[in-house]
């Protein structure tokens, strides 16, 4: 064995050594550092009817940028992944999420499959109230409307999905169930406000 | 022999290649699949380096068998 073979296996060795470290070892979280861009933080206001919305431009992940407006009221700060937003109202939370679905399935499928499964067994008292096909911003979406028991309260969620070229868009609404028709409307637009950007 | 390892080591590099820019994996699977792609890119440039210099440092004796 020559010199220049042997440093080829040594260097090898030691690559494999780095990238246990980084896949499995002590660095792996610096793989998951999420990369937030700050612009998807700075809301530009318009003035709709006679209320003010937020818009906010989420920039957070190539291929997946988008738009989202809430009303002025409600807070929103950036969620904990790229590409995601958590916020809050005077009557309820929600979250923006980008989820990938695999290219083998379809998001029906996806959604029936491996997340209404999954809030089965995660959510208490979880109970499907609907779940149907819908059009937002020109791309397919499925509304799922569940209901949950927290602390002895039913709250309603509503958990939107939006077919994307790369991965789609969630968004979550829970709020107690009696303040869901009071809501109702204003949700609809926040939903409705979701556009891809790409 | 030298022939069918250099293609095995190119086979390697090509599904890591594939694996690492062209496979969509799950979010479930990210992990592993970081690992798989690195892990073949790895072997395989490996693999095909040693190849070559292999063949480079061919001892002269064997020039006359």
């Amino acid at each position: 064995m020559n010199k220049k073979v042997l440093t080829v296996i040594i260097l090898a060795v030691i690559a494999l050594v780095i990238l246990y470290l980084y896949s499995f070892g002590p660095f792996a979280n610096r793989r998951h550092a999420v990369r937030l861009n700050p612009a998807s933080l700075k809301p530009t206001a318009r003035q709709i009817a006679s209320q003010v919305i937020n818009v906010y431009h989420n920039k957070d992940s190539k291929e997946n940028y988008y738009r989202i407006a809430f009303p002025q009221t409600w807070k929103v700060k950036a969620g904990t992944a790229a590409g995601s937003y958590r916020f809050s109202f005077n009557a309820g939370i929600g979250s923006i999420e980008l989820v990938d679905v695999p290219d083998n399935s379809t998001l029906e499928l996806f959604i029936l499959s491996r997340e209404e499964p999954r809030l089965k067994k995660n959510v208490p008292g979880y109970e499907r109230k609907g779940f149907k096909k819908i059009t937002i911003s020109g791309c397919d979406a499925y509304s799922l409307k569940y209901a949950s028991i927290l602390k002895g309260y039913k709250y309603e969620n509503i958990r939107t999905y939006i077919s994307g070229q790369d991965m789609a868009g969630v968004v979550t609404i829970i709020m107690p169930e009696k303040e869901s028709a009071s809501f109702a409307e204003t949700i609809n637009a926040v939903i409705t406000s979701f556009k891809w950007e790409n | 022999m030298k022939q069918a390892l250099f293609f095995i080591s190119l086979a390697l590099l090509g599904i890591g290649i594939y694996l690492k820019f062209f496979y969509d994996a799950p979010d479930t699977a990210q992990t592993i699949n970081f690992f798989t792609s690195w892990f073949f890119i790895i072997i395989g440039t490996a693999a095909l380096l040693a190849n070559a210099f292999w063949s480079s440092h061919r001892k002269p004796r064997d020039h006359h068998e």
